[in-house]
């Protein structure tokens, strides 16, 4: 590409950056002003005094969402149901997005499959039925029950189909008259082409398994089994009404956290790691998205 | 029977996922659980000696559900399922108490043990829930058992609050024991008053509505900025009300003894007359209709506002952190709301018990949970004195008192009689009248104010231990009846929970227009009409269908 050192387009430059950067300044702001609460005093805080920078610097509030081995358990479960959920995913994503990517005529009943997998992308059981299923099957109270229902992501089916039928049909073609089977096919051939398109879906469900905190609360008939989501999500449920109650005595607490800058410190503990992850990914992120979305 | 069982829970099953609220009654049902109950009580009659406190032979397991107390901190290796109480439950009275499961989103999680009938022999429900169980013919009639197995106390706490004791009855039949609350003394509302501010401009109590206004001048004329901080809500500003005889959110006995619900009544126009007024003089915050809780209290607690209509726990929040802020002299006083011809406002009481413990009706002892509920009782009334120092604190202290889920039931003069002893303890410097760990604490963090200034008791010191004390206010209201009580003591009516946010919204947002002077207060009319005609009309039908006369 040619350079363009004309007057009008460096002006266009030098606005473009700084409207990016207001933009990505309002992006974060309100994160900064969250780490500044979580580690703010309670009065400065209720007062409103806090901005982008700590008033009274303290570090009760993380010491309250981290006492005990509590938290230390539920990430731990938070890790291994990440770890195990999304590889059930991309297990079942591989396998069913290959046969559903080719044509109606080399797949029997190819339609009729993507029909099935429709319908559960638009329409679900609801809580109860849902609920009664993990029940008889067994699964309550054990990772699986996070897992299992939610093992194929429809969505993520989708966007890999499609990345599929985007690469060139002779590939698979030379590799079947070399005399590949589909089964060599998909794992050397295939495999290794859909590496951005896995990373893009593979983001999605770690993400969606790291955020989700209702299974938990749901299947788990033992706190200690909750993964962090859900620990998090109950830790300051009550915190304005215990302090009321009669015979509480949470005063040396009290003086130096509230139930804001309880919150804000939960938040960000909860949405570090996935901060911690997402540089890694996101340069697949961005191209594997579009790429799949081309043909259709 | 099986058939009848399946069908019922079938019915549950779609009432909760339509509205997680009660369904139709299936009457045929009602005979049979009648006719089962003497059979089972006298089979464990003479298993015992003494009913209330007497120990099993054989030791019976029952199974039960909770939800955990993020504020109990446990003695090492114990926990919610298992600590001093199970422990105690196992020794005292061979009762062997298993947890199915523990959640922070209790009612959630029963439903679905409801809905999928895997429920626990003992456990606390709600309102809502204690109807449906009713209805599904899921839980045992506790009649006859609690008036064998019941102790005198906590006979007493039924008889100390006997509505709530009768909203757990359907037809004369107890089928959940209500777990009461600390009392009504908690419930009267306040304009809290900066006192620092109101010494140095040398201001007398407020003796009608229209001091509170002109206290409210004085302050903006001295520090600036607006009289009274409330929030887009308008719960705390309708705390006021009661100045002008509305009862917002209440449903009360009209003049034709029909219920009617306050919010709408015209007695709520003239108070919304005189807010438009106030908010039209700078009185009442100008952004209120932007803030929320936390924006309300934060001009408090910086120090640029001095009045502020709330509950008797404004000492713990914002108190705590306006006493950080701005030191032991800017503490606020309650004061009580008063009416435009100087007599105390009549006070709104809302329904206080939250919850009921319940029994399944496959629990083969269902009589077991009246002992549990009895020791509760005995240690937290008697235990002063007859038990060792050691024993109760560590059944109660460090928040251990609350962590016994469907196993407690509160003395509903609880609070009242705390009240009395601390203020008489403070009065005399004889300690001896405290006997509760309670008692103790309200009474070492009162002093532990009036000495060293301890910024977190100030909640507990303006709530009991202050020259003017919140709950001593209330005890007035209690002891004088100026009150009134809601008419919807026990579960909502269905039509009620469908409509209630969607009416509750209308009215809001009518209101907050009136208040800002966007409608005229005869929008009001409007307003009501809207109101009635967007389901207010069927839902005050439903109230008097189930509470009516």
């Amino acid at each position: 590409m040619v350079q363009d050192r004309s007057l009008s387009r460096r002006a266009f430059l030098v606005f473009n950056y700084i409207f990016l950067l207001l933009t990505s300044v309002l992006c974060i702001l309100p994160f900064v002003n969250l780490l500044a609460v979580s580690f703010s005093g309670s009065a400065a805080v209720s007062a409103g005094e806090v901005a982008f920078w700590p008033v009274d610097f303290t570090t009760k509030a993380y010491e309250f969402a981290l006492s005990g081995d509590r938290f230390i358990t539920a990430l731990w479960v938070s890790v291994e149901r990440v770890i195990l959920g999304t590889a059930v995913n991309l297990i079942l994503l591989v396998l069913t997005a290959y046969p559903l990517s080719k044509t109606k005529s080399k797949v029997m009943g190819r339609n009729l499959y993507m029909a099935f997998f429709m319908i559960t992308m638009l329409f679900n059981g609801g809580l109860i039925p849902t609920y009664l299923v993990v029940v008889k099957t067994g699964l309550i109270n054990s990772i699986w029950a996070l897992i299992l229902p939610g093992a194929l992501p429809v969505f993520s089916m989708i966007i890999l189909m499609n990345f599929i039928r985007g690469l060139p049909e002779e590939i698979e073609e030379s590799a079947v008259i070399d005399g590949a089977g589909p089964l060599q096919v998909l794992v050397r051939i295939l495999l290794p082409l859909l590496k951005p398109a896995l990373a893009t879906v593979g983001l999605f469900s770690i993400v969606g398994h790291w955020n989700s905190w209702f299974d938990g609360i749901i299947y788990m008939n033992d706190m200690s089994k909750y993964p962090i989501q859900s620990y998090l999500q109950t830790l300051l449920l009550n915190f304005d009404e215990i302090m009321m109650k009669s015979g509480t005595d949470y005063t040396e607490l009290l003086s130096k956290m509230n139930a804001r800058t309880g919150r804000a410190a939960e938040l960000f503990l909860g949405a570090l790691p996935i901060l911690a992850v997402y540089p890694f990914l996101q340069k697949y992120f961005t191209t594997g998205l579009v790429l799949g979305s081309v043909k259709g | 029977m099986v058939k009848i069982k399946k069908l019922t829970s079938l019915v549950l099953m779609a009432s909760l996922v339509i509205s997680l609220a009660a369904c139709g009654s299936d009457s045929s049902n009602k005979d049979t659980s009648q006719s089962e109950d003497p059979n089972t009580t006298s089979e464990i009659a003479d298993d015992n000696v003494d009913p209330a406190f007497g120990a099993y032979k054989d030791t019976v397991t029952i199974h039960t559900v909770t939800s955990e107390s993020a504020s109990a901190s446990y003695p090492e290796g114990d926990n919610v399922t298992k600590n001093e109480w199970i422990r105690d439950y196992k020794e005292k009275f061979n009762i062997n108490v298993v947890t199915d499961w523990v959640s922070d989103e209790y009612d959630t999680k029963l439903n679905l043990a409801i809905s999928s009938n895997q429920l626990p022999d003992v456990f606390h429900v709600n309102a809502a829930q204690l109807q449906q169980l009713i209805d599904a013919d899921m839980i045992y009639d506790l009649t006859d058992v609690f008036d064998q197995y019941a102790s005198d106390r906590l006979k007493g706490y039924m008889q100390a609050d006997e509505d709530s004791y009768k909203s757990g009855m359907r037809d004369g039949r107890l089928y959940g024991i209500p777990q009461m609350h600390w009392g009504l003394i908690d419930q009267p509302d306040y304009i809290w008053i900066r006192n620092d501010w109101k010494e140095e401009l040398e201001l007398s109590d407020p003796k009608t509505i229209d001091d509170v206004k002109n206290i409210a001048l004085k302050f903006m004329e001295k520090h600036g900025g607006y009289g009274i901080a409330v929030d887009q809500s308008l719960e705390y500003l309708n705390l006021l009300a009661i100045a002008w005889n509305a009862h917002p959110g209440v449903w009360m006995k009209g003049s034709d003894g029909k219920i009617v619900y306050g919010s709408v009544q015209p007695e709520m126009k003239t108070a919304l007359a005189a807010y438009a007024d106030w908010y039209k003089q700078g009185i009442i915050d100008p952004d209120f209709a932007v803030k929320d809780f936390a924006k309300m209290n934060a001009n408090v607690v910086a120090g640029k506002v001095g009045m502020q209509p709330f509950y008797q726990w404004w000492g713990y929040n914002p108190g705590v952190d306006t006493v950080t802020n701005q030191g032991k002299d800017a503490v606020f006083y309650p004061y009580l709301i008063p009416t435009a011809d100087g007599t105390p406002a009549t006070q709104s009481i809302f329904f206080a018990n939250g919850s009921y413990t319940v029994v399944s009706k496959k629990s083969k002892n269902p009589e077991a949970v009246l002992k549990l509920l009895n020791y509760y009782a005995y240690i937290v009334d008697e235990g002063y004195g007859k038990e060792s120092k050691e024993k109760l604190s560590a059944l109660l202290d460090k928040d251990m008192a609350h962590v016994v889920g469907a196993f407690r039931v509160l003395n509903p003069n609880s609070d009242y009689e705390q009240f009395e002893h601390v203020t008489e303890a403070l009065k005399s410097n004889d300690t001896s009248g405290l006997t509760t760990s309670g008692m103790w604490q309200k009474y070492n963090n009162s002093v532990d104010f009036m000495k060293n200034a301890t910024p977190s008791s100030t909640g507990d010191y303006l709530q009991q231990g202050s020259p003017k004390p919140a709950y001593g206010l209330a005890k007035q209201v209690l002891d004088n009846n100026q009150y009134i009580k809601t008419a919807l003591w026990g579960a909502t009516p269905e039509a009620l929970i469908n409509y209630g946010s969607t009416l509750n919204d209308l009215l809001k947002e009518g209101f907050t227009k009136i208040i800002m002077g966007k409608e005229s207060v005869d929008y009001f009319d409007k307003l009501v009409k809207a109101w009635q005609a967007a389901g207010g009309d069927e839902a005050t039908q439903a109230v008097n269908e189930a509470y009516g006369g």
